[in-house]
């Protein structure tokens, strides 16, 4: 489906058409939904926030200068809202095991992610995202699924531009890394 | 914008993308949409001032009735009040009600005391704008 800009929706939605605010929801809703979930790794947590904060986008609309991007506004909305529940429920990110790997190039590791099925493939890079901290995989998730730039990313997670640059990088790292470690594994238990 | 590649690197990021994203359930939208609607999530939502504008004019009344009160008791205390007996210079005539206001304490002089009032409604409203854009912003 083809969308318009977001100020065409919001510029309906503060002329009273409430009902624009669902194409609005339905431009953005994946994306923020994974935004927490990424973070929450919980559907049912991720949703709750995701709608909570749509809802008060929605009422703060009046309020929204657009000095940046409406999407990097929700999304920075949706980001605090994720971390104040991690940090109610106090969860614990999966620590990466730092364990000593037989270096392969990006593009070996691509060779034999091709092995894989395509749910398998979907599987383990989710698996190793949800591995990385939360500032990390919302970054990750931002700048390769949203496309998003450095410097929206920095407006959404608070972080500096430089500070972005550099969780890039090491994300990358530690995704490679995690992927390969389960590469590994997979062909021990084909083996 | 346009995506930045600060690091060209398209292999890592077709795996990455490989992953795609999580699909939220089919009701996503009816469900927020409704609650739009509700009188109860509007009660939640909705930005509530710290100090409202209720307040606001209280404060700024009750300024004014002091100052008026202040401005009207003779300096003898008597209960009659004789507005033509105390139309005196402006300056003079303040001077004289924050005198009073200040009361015992006589290293307070009356520019002192009108600078604390003053200060004291600048901070009550910069509290409020402060409280304000903390909560749009989070």
């Amino acid at each position: 489906m083809q969308y318009q800009d977001d100020n065409f929706y919001i510029d309906k939605i503060l002329g009273g058409d409430t009902a624009a605010y669902a194409s609005l929801i339905d431009k953005h809703k994946t994306m923020a939904y994974n935004i927490a979930w990424r973070i929450l790794k919980s559907r049912e947590d991720a949703e709750e926030i995701a709608q909570d904060s749509f809802l008060k986008v929605y009422y703060s609309l009046k309020e929204f200068k657009r000095e940046s991007k409406f999407s990097t506004w929700l999304f920075r909305i949706v980001y605090n809202n994720t971390i104040s529940r991690v940090r109610k429920k106090k969860l614990d990110v999966d620590s990466f095991d730092d364990e000593n790997y037989e270096w392969m190039e990006p593009a070996d590791t691509a060779k034999e992610m091709e092995r894989l099925s395509q749910n398998e493939q979907k599987k383990y890079v989710n698996d190793a995202i949800s591995r990385l901290p939360e500032e990390d995989a919302t970054v990750i998730t931002l700048f390769y699924m949203n496309e998003s730039s450095i410097e929206e990313i920095s407006t959404v997670t608070g972080l500096s531009q430089s500070n972005v640059k550099v969780k890039l990088f090491r994300s990358r790292k530690r995704l490679h890394e995690e992927l390969q470690n389960m590469l590994k594994e997979e062909l021990v238990d084909i083996i | 914008m346009k995506h930045e590649q600060f690091d060209s690197d398209d292999v890592m990021k077709n795996i990455i993308r490989k992953g795609g994203l999580e699909q939220p359930s089919f009701n996503f939208t009816n469900t927020v949409m409704s609650k739009i609607h509700s009188p109860q999530s509007a009660a939640a939502f909705i930005y509530q001032p710290v100090i409202s504008r209720k307040a606001w004019i209280t404060i700024g009344a009750l300024f004014v009735a002091l100052c008026g009160f202040v401005f009207l008791i003779p300096p003898g205390g008597n209960s009659a009040v004789d507005l033509s007996k105390y139309i005196l210079p402006a300056q003079q005539t303040i001077n004289n009600a924050l005198s009073k206001i200040a009361g015992s304490i006589s290293f307070i002089n009356s520019f002192s005391t009108l600078v604390i009032i003053a200060a004291a409604g600048w901070l009550l409203f910069a509290a409020d704008k402060y409280l304000r854009r903390m909560v749009f912003t989070s």
